[in-house]
């Protein structure tokens, strides 16, 4: 008997790893990707070259991105929902690059684990009011393996000696990091000593930036790196293509086909760039398009919903943002975006501790100490503040925010709720005349008050660090922001998306089991975010790769694949 | 470095007789030309007049400023990029463009002209390509100017063209934001879009852009060194002008 045949959607963080762990298995693996192919030479001996690069202005030109204009979505919150508004607002929303590589052809690649606490939330916290909160159906220790071993392939820096004892009690290592920390950036340097004089430990950003590649050129998260310096799908998409996997880009899968009861799907159909319809048959479809794109793939095909719960629980993380200004130049641009991290915000935290007396307990996130940034962000951002003219060429020379300001920002959790979902917009099509992506989403009190209570937390790190003083108010950037769509910009900022097909035991309430597989389905296998049963505080690729890793060899039944 | 840019277009064009896009592109392209509309009907007067109150340079400002850059030619190669054999979209990092495929084309495509009433442009509704919002919000901003003073946008003193870009005007004001926002990309951003020419944004605030493949060595990064004055009593003066919401932070993944 011949090996399953395996198509994948999607070529990220989640798409890239299935595929390299099936191909090299032996199965035939087809990986079918919507967008462009960025990387010459992919897959070939030669290797992949790269399109992208440090370029400010092409950053804000779709160029690994989704074009809104052609692919748009659409956003509501809660209450438009409920008063049965279609959408205030189509165009960018949560848009993750969509390219071949996914979102990890432009990440920084900061790689922190997920927690021991993080898979049993329902179970050591209890339910909150509003929310939707469940118990993954795996722990820390089903995935420790797959984490060790993406580690080890992505290329992770980091210092286990600086690993504070309850980050390595929450998520224990078997072993250090495969490579040392980069050299440490100034801003987060002195920024950690604020944050030690408060019993804080920042430590070095668990990374998959190489070391004795990387140069700190400073044009990092949001930019492709020109010289290779970082691990990614790409990494991954090489080696499976090198090992038999076929990549086909510009090619949307719009449906999963399924046997006429259901119970089995036997391919997918997608249309390719200028409308052409193709199919393709496989005896196994893992779904890696990452969170609203899987379930609008999901929704659109009609599948694995007998749960109600395709596209539900949709989670960002709420990004808590604290500008410190430093008296002297600290040039926070230089660097892999930054290098330092702190824990001890993660949680949860009760009663005086949270400051919210109506909730059972509040948590935070991982903090990442001293971003900068670079010249025309600056400018950009002197123009939102309504600067033009002289005043913004003062601001310029004589602010320099570029050489005096160093940012941090916690990863905050964000709770599941039933009524932030993806479903397909009625009215709106995008080029290929497919419904969009339709977007509900409403922070529940809980992530309010973790903004509020965190973002003072990070203020007094600022007041504690000699010679630097908060710039501007914390700001919480995965708040819809109304008013935002008429300067053309979508309602959120962050970029991490998960949760619309959790992971669960039960049926009646997840979409799949714990190695992915649609409850409805077997032979559908969801390897992205969309499985996340909870957001956790931590950076979610490294944790997306682990699972995808970790359902790929239970696909194929082989537990570990001899290298040659 | 550069690649040759096709003449500049608004240079060439005058109220009285405005020359088309598409009169442009069957000139310079063996594309077909598949929109037939007026891309621009106003000068590039009004364009770098207003370029250069957003980013002044000398005499006001002691750095080069908009019209140094070269912003407003630059913008109008921007709306004119499917003029130019390498549409100048994405720059590629060893010289000239990334070439666009097909997809990506249609998306600048629209865009840019807009969506012009063709079907497989209006699948979500009708798009106004930045080259009308453009060529609209230049004719406002004269308008404006006569009614306010007599006389064109461009021939204003530029105390009456600043009371006229702060003037609390809902239309305006938008068309401002976006004519910044293409500015600022044009002074600030890589030479490799032809503005920015000869370092005027770069040069006067030691921003050497993107270094590789020098990078930063390992004191540079972790050590203090020199780099702009900026000035504590300069930032407090500026946080008093500042929304509370302003964000420092443009992107996060």
């Amino acid at each position: 008997m011949g090996m399953q045949s395996v198509v994948i959607v999607g070529s990220g963080a989640g798409g890239s790893v299935a595929a390299w762990a099936l191909a090299r298995a032996g199965h035939p693996v087809l990986v079918l990707e919507k967008g462009r192919n960025l990387f010459p030479g992919l897959g070939t001996p030669a290797g992949a070259r790269t399109l992208l690069w440090g370029d400010e202005v092409s950053r804000a030109r779709f160029f690994e991105h989704q074009d809104p204009l052609l692919e748009p979505r659409t956003f509501r919150t809660q209450s438009e929902a409920r008063k049965r508004l279609g959408r205030s607002f189509a165009g960018e929303v949560n848009n993750l690059p969509s390219t071949v590589g996914g979102g990890t052809v432009h990440w920084d690649a900061k790689t922190p684990r997920f927690w021991r606490q993080d898979f049993h939330g329902r179970s050591l916290h209890g339910p909150i009011d509003g929310a939707n909160i469940a118990d993954w159906p795996l722990g820390y220790e089903d995935l420790a393996p797959f984490y060790d071993e993406v580690e080890q392939l992505l290329g992770v820096q980091g210092d286990i000696q600086k690993v504070p004892a309850a980050t390595l009690a929450q998520a224990p290592r078997t072993g250090p990091f495969p490579l040392p920390p980069n050299p440490p950036m100034l801003a987060g340097s002195l920024l950690a000593e604020g944050a030690a004089q408060l019993g804080y430990s920042a430590y070095p950003f668990p990374m998959a930036v190489h070391p004795g590649v990387c140069n700190s050129c400073g044009f990092c998260c949001g930019f492709g790196c020109a010289i290779g310096a970082r691990g990614g799908a790409i990494t991954f998409l090489h080696e499976a293509m090198r090992a038999g996997a076929q990549l086909r880009s510009r090619c949307f899968v719009d449906r999963v086909e399924c046997s006429r009861d259901g119970r089995r799907a036997l391919g997918v159909s997608y249309l390719e760039a200028d409308g052409t319809r193709r199919r393709e048959q496989a005896d196994v479809v893992v779904l890696a398009a990452s969170a609203v794109e899987t379930a609008r793939l999901l929704l659109l095909s009609e599948v694995g919903n007998s749960s109600g719960q395709v596209g539900r629980n949709l989670m960002f993380h709420h990004l808590v943002s604290v500008a410190a200004l430093f008296e002297a130049p600290v040039h926070a641009w230089r660097g892999p975006m930054m290098t330092h991290v702190i824990d001890d915000l993660m949680g949860p935290f009760v009663g005086a501790d949270a400051g919210a007396p109506d909730l059972p307990y509040l948590k935070g996130g991982v903090v990442e100490v001293g971003a900068g940034l670079l010249l025309l962000e600056e400018a950009k951002a002197y123009a939102r503040a309504g600067l033009r003219g002289k005043a913004l060429k003062d601001a310029l020379r004589d602010v320099a925010l570029r050489d005096h300001l160093a940012s941090m920002t916690l990863i905050g959790e964000d709770l599941p709720q039933q009524d932030n979902r993806v479903d397909l917009d009625p009215d709106v099509r995008d080029f290929h005349g497919v419904p969009v992506p339709r977007i509900a989403y409403s922070p529940h009190r809980f992530e309010r008050a973790a903004a509020a209570h965190f973002g003072a937390r990070l203020g007094e790190i600022v007041e504690a660090t000699g010679g630097a003083w908060v710039a501007s108010p914390p700001r919480q950037e995965s708040q819809p922001r109304p008013g935002a769509a008429t300067e053309g910009q979508g309602p959120f900022d962050t970029a991490h998306v998960l949760g619309t097909a959790r992971m669960g035991d039960d049926p009646r309430e997840s979409v799949t089991d714990a190695y992915g597989r649609l409850h409805d389905v077997p032979n559908v296998v969801v390897a992205d975010g969309s499985v996340f049963a909870s957001s956790g505080g931590a950076n979610p690729t490294l944790t997306i790769m682990a699972l995808a890793l970790r359902a790929a060899r239970e696909l194929s039944g082989v537990s570990e694949v001899l290298d040659g | 470095m550069l690649p040759q840019w096709p003449e500049r277009r608004l240079a060439r064009i005058t109220i009285d007789a405005p020359e088309t896009s598409s009169a442009r592109c069957a000139r310079r392209s063996s594309r077909p030309p598949e929109y037939a509309g007026p891309v621009i009907a106003h000068d590039l007067r009004t364009l770098s007049a207003l370029t250069a109150r957003l980013v002044p340079g000398p005499p006001e400002d002691p750095d080069p400023g908009a019209l140094e850059a070269g912003a407003a030619e630059a913008i109008d190669l921007l709306l004119g990029a499917f003029a130019c054999e390498q549409p100048p979209i994405h720059a590629a990092l060893e010289g000239g463009f990334v070439p666009l495929d097909p997809v990506a084309e249609l998306g600048w495509r629209i865009r840019l002209e807009g969506s012009q009433g063709l079907p497989e442009r209006e699948f979500a509704g009708p798009v106004k390509g930045l080259a009308q919002l453009l060529s609209d919000g230049l004719a406002l901003l004269d308008r404006r100017s006569r009614e306010a003073h007599g006389v064109d946008f461009a021939d204003a003193p530029t105390a009456d063209q600043d009371a006229l870009l702060d003037a609390p005007d809902e239309q305006l004001g938008a068309f401002v934001r976006l004519a910044l926002t293409l500015t600022l990309e044009a002074v600030y951003g890589p030479p490799q879009y032809g503005g920015n020419r000869d370092g005027a944004g770069w040069k006067p605030l030691g921003w050497a852009g993107f270094t590789q493949p020098q990078g930063f060595t390992p004191a540079q990064v972790s050590e203090p060194d020199g780099g702009a004055t900026g000035s504590r009593e300069a930032v407090s003066e500026l946080r008093s002008s500042l929304p509370g919401e302003a964000g420092w932070r443009s992107d996060s993944n």
